[in-house]
């Protein structure tokens, strides 16, 4: 019973993508999570276009300005406008967050799938090799990665991705194991198709929805690690407006302009609200279980 | 429903009790002079955790504000003086060759008496531990008596501008006996006029005055003085909390707070300002190697032109622009620099412009590198933003000061190095870093070349004789006029204190001395 | 069941050997001079080589690497850290207290309201008291731990003057840490045992103890909760040791001397012992908490305990 749904699914992906967003849109948190997401993507895609501002034009007469007419979200210590800044450094966070989770997942799902499939020593040495890289906190890999590569775009991409693979890893290796003794896989290999074939073709589609729910919420969570990173002087570095960077700027300014630390923040905890609905709402609408 | 409503009850009783608790904190208490005449408790605000106390000290910010309270040397720095302090004075036997006598009443906190054995102890333990830096010119020393002991260089030491500087005036001498007993990194026993209560590395230092100080009152230096009986470092690393605990009361005096609650305070009659020009020196240092993008000259001097001094100290609160690689109070500066029209003074995008057509300038790609200091970094953004403006294509490469250093040390992957120095009392000094060929070991700069004419009038300049005016600025006309560097601000160290403090008593690097200081009352 | 505990402990072993040597190699490649940090920019090569040797870090890899297995392993001794000139372990020991304050109270805040949180917010599935519940709990998630504890900074301190900005002078200066480092777990735990509620909801003994008769209030306390927290507990280990190892921002924050900042500052400036001990330290802390998570879980459920001795055999029988 608890297998059902899956089995149940459709062999064409685009209906079943579209199946899956018209049951996750029917939780009303989840379609508020959608509706701002959207939003926000949006925003930060046509947003820089549509201000008078350029993204490092200052204005060193109208530095830590408040919130005005002229700059919603008002400028920095440099006298740059916030809102700009917040719109372009948008597109850098996301795009952050989302190459993360996809790189962590696809490398999560791709040992995971041949751990979980192969099985006998290849699982044995693979799983062995995740328990040791879990072992040292993901934080503190993430701060000893990023420190060892050196800042910029890329190399916080891959220091904040190396953490979340153990975790990847697991679940989907849990998956798999869940769905190896099916029917459908005795009789794809009953008919000699190649095993990387199987893999990739016939049971991956079956198991990867929680790695999907899995990667929706680690986008946010890396938006939040990457502020982290940038605070403690690692991470993304100015001038590139991401969030994190801006926050990590703005820190020294909060006694007397706290907007400049502000208005990031808010950006990154709506972004990171949105993407979790979204996840959950996700979740549910994947969740077998819960389809009847 | 009624428990709940006792729950409530109870919470809000808690919450009322609390901020009565700790809301009774906040009121200044008047400074406390005890009857031997000295302030009870000075608190002051720390950025940088010293992390240990041993007796070396080369690079930790922390540290440099309490290591000579603790800790004497056989002299202070003064200028290119040497003030005696555990010495009585020094005897120059021949040119490589110096006695020193030191007092024979010294003793450290713990009541050991000091003798000339202690004395070529502690430098042999200095050279030991590999901490020794600028020894260069040290070559042994020996006990020629109970309290005189024999210096042998391998060069005069009086020739060359702050030769003996951390040979006697950063080598901490301490006894033999208390270095075998003890951990000095976490309880150090010096001679100084203070000893340490208490350290919690991290958290906070507690220095009590040294009760067994072994100089008399009269002979003591002011900046050795125990004016206060206890002083309490707190190190608190981010500024904007370190301006809360100035308001709060519960740190007396801060060198390292948001620069923007400057007016507050100076409004505020409880509180001094202060403002004094420093001893930073931060510039872009040109990567000149062969064959790099920076090794033509007009391009370097095209970028210069581009970037405006004035501009940069305006967006950064706490900078003056720079005219040469160095600050108003040091000896060898000349305030006619700041008159002279040169890159430094003059911001011209059209002359920039012109410079860099000449050098045959075509958008090839300059990587500014820098620290990820919040000052540098907001210098460095508009350092590019003002280069983006004028048509280079600039891109930053801001690290951990590590990474940074790292790759400064290579001679490629960097064009221009956003960097900061420091000095004791002398421009020359200062300009070491950027001039003197022998540190890195490659026969070059620090921006990788090597210039005979440079090198002469640089070691000409570094001597006490040859400091002087003319060669001063024969030295400035060959760096600006090949365009090596451009020193962009300087600083100016601004400190906030409670009125509990009345003279604030500063040592040559301008460090804050508590003990040295006058208080209300006193 | 002896047996498996034997390998388990085992397992801890190689495992903290391998996350030896992976930070060891981690960090021999990771740029930055320590010997050069020590001394500061004015050091000429000359007397940087010379610290290097100091350091013993002009000696080959293997070298380096094998003294250093050869201490940690066998001497247990982490070494000294070049920068604190005090035993990596000692300081351990003096800053420990701090990170375990803040993380054990966070860790209980985090389980009694987390737990509180999330069976209301099951037992109102579908409610608006469900919906409040969770997107408190999502607020709290999403926000940065630095920007909360700042922001906090401004209100609390500075603003309202109730609590002081920074150390761990008073009984006082932890509640501002504790709360920035407990309100993401709370809202972690809180979602988790909602789901793992609403999981035993519906599975079927729930059903038949409804079909029993029996009162609502003893479904949930008696079959719900007990079953709903297994996937708790297992969640537990990993959460505190990420909390102690998680700690380094809020410390860095607060300016606390604890074991995060101390590991921070190790990698800042270079201090490869500090960082080795830490990673060692932190290695072995979330080995053992796991270990004993997972046998806790073993002792608990006999299902559990079936599958392992179990799945040992097979184990063995595959090898």
């Amino acid at each position: 019973m608890a297998n059902s749904g899956s089995e149940k699914k459709a062999p064409k992906k685009k209906s079943m993508f579209l199946e899956t967003l018209q049951r996750t849109v029917k939780s009303p948190s989840a379609k508020l999570g959608a509706i701002l997401f959207c939003l926000i993507v949006l925003a930060v895609i046509i947003g820089p276009y549509l201000s008078p501002y350029k993204i490092d034009q200052f204005d060193l007469l109208n530095t830590k300005a408040k919130p005005s007419a002229a700059h919603p979200f008002g400028t920095d210590a440099l006298g740059r406008d916030i809102l700009v800044r917040i719109l372009y450094g948008g597109r850098y966070s996301l795009s952050l967050g989302i190459l993360t989770a996809l790189l962590g997942s696809a490398v999560g799902v791709v040992i995971g799938s041949v751990a979980g499939y192969f099985g006998g020593t290849t699982e044995t040495i693979i799983m062995r090799i995740m328990d040791i890289w879990s072992s040292i906190p993901g934080m503190l890999l993430c701060l000893l990665i990023s420190a060892s590569l050196g800042t910029g775009f890329g190399n916080t991409i891959l220091a904040l991705a190396v953490g979340g693979v153990p975790g990847g890893v697991r679940l989907q290796r849990a998956q798999i194991l869940r769905e190896r003794g099916k029917e459908y896989l005795e009789a794809a290999e009953s008919i000699n198709c190649p095993k990387t074939k199987i893999m990739f073709k016939h049971l991956l589609p079956n198991v990867i929805s929680p790695t999907i729910v899995n990667a929706t919420m680690t986008i946010g969570m890396t938006i939040t690690m990457a502020a982290t990173l940038s605070y403690i002087g690692l991470g993304v570095q100015p001038p590139t407006p991401e969030w994190g960077a801006m926050l990590a700027d703005g820190k020294a300014d909060i006694l007397y302009s706290p907007h400049i630390i502000a208005f990031p923040g808010l950006c990154i905890a709506l972004t990171v609200l949105a993407i979790n609905l979204l996840g959950d709402g996700l979740r549910d609408a994947l969740d077998p279980r819960l389809r009847s | 429903m009624k428990k709940a409503k006792q729950y409530a009850a109870l919470i809000v009783a808690l919450v009322m009790v609390f901020t009565l608790f700790v809301g009774n904190g906040t009121a200044f208490a008047a400074g406390n002079v005890l009857d031997n005449g000295r302030l009870e408790k000075f608190t002051i605000g720390m950025a940088n955790d010293p992390q240990e106390l041993a007796p070396w000290n080369p690079n930790n910010q922390g540290k440099n504000l309490v290591w000579h309270q603790i800790y004497e040397c056989l002299f202070d720095n003064d200028g290119a003086e040497y003030v005696p302090i555990l010495a009585k004075g020094y005897t120059v036997v021949d040119p490589t060759t110096v006695d020193v006598e030191i007092y024979d009443y010294i003793q450290d906190s713990e009541g050991n008496p000091v003798t000339a054995d202690d004395v070529v102890y502690s430098y042999q333990v200095l050279v030991d531990s590999g901490y020794a830096i600028k020894y260069g010119i040290y070559d042994s020393i020996e006990k020629t008596g109970d309290y005189t002991v024999r210096f042998h260089f391998k060069e005069d030491p009086f020739v060359a501008i702050g030769s003996l500087e951390f040979i006697w005036g950063g080598t901490a001498i301490f006894t033999k006996a208390a270095y075998e007993a003890g951990n000095f990194a976490i309880a150090p026993v010096g001679t100084g006029p203070y000893k340490v209560a208490s350290y919690q590395s991290g958290s906070k230092l507690v220095l009590e005055a040294n009760e067994n100080y072994w100089q008399t009152d009269e002979l003591t230096a002011d900046t050795h003085k125990r004016t206060v009986q206890t002083v309490e470092y707190d190190i608190i690393t981010e500024a904007a909390s370190q301006t809360v605990a100035l308001n709060t009361g519960s740190i007396e005096y801060s060198n390292s707070f948001d620069m923007a609650s400057l007016a507050d305070f100076e409004a505020n009659p409880n509180y001094t300002v202060k403002q004094s020009d420093g001893n930073f020196v931060y510039s872009l240092l040109a990567n000149c190697y062969e064959g790099g993008l920076m090794a033509n000259e007009d391009l370097r001097k095209a970028v210069y032109y581009a970037i405006d001094n004035t501009m940069i100290a305006a967006a950064v609160t706490g900078y003056n622009p720079a005219y040469g690689a160095g600050t108003n109070i040091f000896a060898d500066y000349d305030p006619a620099w700041e008159t002279e029209e040169n890159y430094m003074t003059v911001y011209d995008v059209d002359l920039a412009k012109e410079y860099a057509a000449k050098a045959g300038y075509n958008g090839e790609e300059i990587t500014i590198i820098a620290m990820n200091d919040e000052d540098i970094k907001n210098m460095a953004t508009i350092c590019k933003a003002l280069l983006d403006m004028a048509g280079f294509n600039v891109t930053l490469n801001i690290g951990d000061l590590n990474s940074i250093q790292t790759i400064s040390n290579q001679n490629t992957g960097w064009d221009l190095y956003l960097m900061y120095c420091a000095s004791g009392g002398f421009c020359i000094s200062l300009s070491q870093a950027f001039f003197d060929d022998t540190i890195n070991g490659d026969d070059m700069t620090l921006g990788n070349f090597t210039d005979e004419e440079l090198r002469a009038a640089y070691n000409l300049c570094n001597t006490m004789e040859g400091n002087n005016k003319e060669n001063m600025d024969k030295l400035r006309e060959i760096w600006i006029g090949k365009g090596y560097l451009d020193p962009l601000v300087v600083n100016v160290n601004y400190s906030i204190y409670s009125n509990a403090l009345t003279e604030p008593c500063y040592d040559n690097n301008l460090n804050f001395v508590p003990g040295g200081s006058t208080y209300a009352g006193q | 069941m002896g047996r498996y505990v034997l390998r388990r402990i085992l397992m801890v072993i190689v495992i903290m050997i391998a996350a030896a040597f992976v930070i060891f190699t981690i960090l021999y490649f990771t740029p930055g001079d320590p010997a050069k940090n020590l001394l500061g920019a004015s050091a000429t090569a000359e007397e940087v080589e010379n610290m290097r040797h100091v350091l013993g870090l002009d000696q080959p890899y293997l070298v380096q690497l094998g003294n250093f297995m050869y201490n940690t392993f066998l001497r247990f001794d982490l070494g000294n850290s070049w920068t604190y000139s005090v035993p990596v372990m000692q300081e351990l020991g003096n800053r420990l207290p701090y990170t375990v304050t803040i993380g054990g109270i966070s860790m209980i805040l985090n389980v009694i309201i987390g737990l509180l949180l999330g069976i209301f917010a099951a037992t109102h599935e579908g409610k608006w008291q469900d919906s409040v519940a969770m997107i408190i709990a999502m607020v709290f998630i999403s926000v940065p731990d630095f920007w909360l504890g700042l922001m906090m900074i401004v209100l609390f301190a500075q603003k309202l003057k109730w609590l002081p900005p920074y150390g761990v002078q008073y009984w006082y200066s932890f509640i501002m840490p504790i709360i920035v480092s407990s309100i993401a777990g709370i809202a972690v735990n809180a979602r988790q045992t909602r789901s793992s509620m609403l999981e035993v909801f519906r599975s079927d003994y729930i059903t038949t103890a409804r079909a029993k008769g029996q009162k609502e209030k003893v479904v949930v306390r008696k079959h719900m909760l007990p079953n709903a927290l297994m996937p708790i507990i297992t969640s537990l280990g990993t959460a505190f040791t990420s909390i102690v190892a998680g700690g380094a921002v809020v410390e860095s924050v607060y300016s606390i001397p604890g074991v995060g900042l101390y590991m921070l500052t190790g990698i800042t400036n270079r201090d490869y012992p500090v960082v080795r001990g830490c990673v060692i330290f932190f290695a072995l802390f979330t080995s053992i908490a796991m270990l004993l998570v997972d046998l806790a879980y073993a002792f608990v459920d006999p299902r559990i305990k079936a599958q392992y001795s179990a799945s040992a055999a097979g184990k063995r029988k595959g090898a």
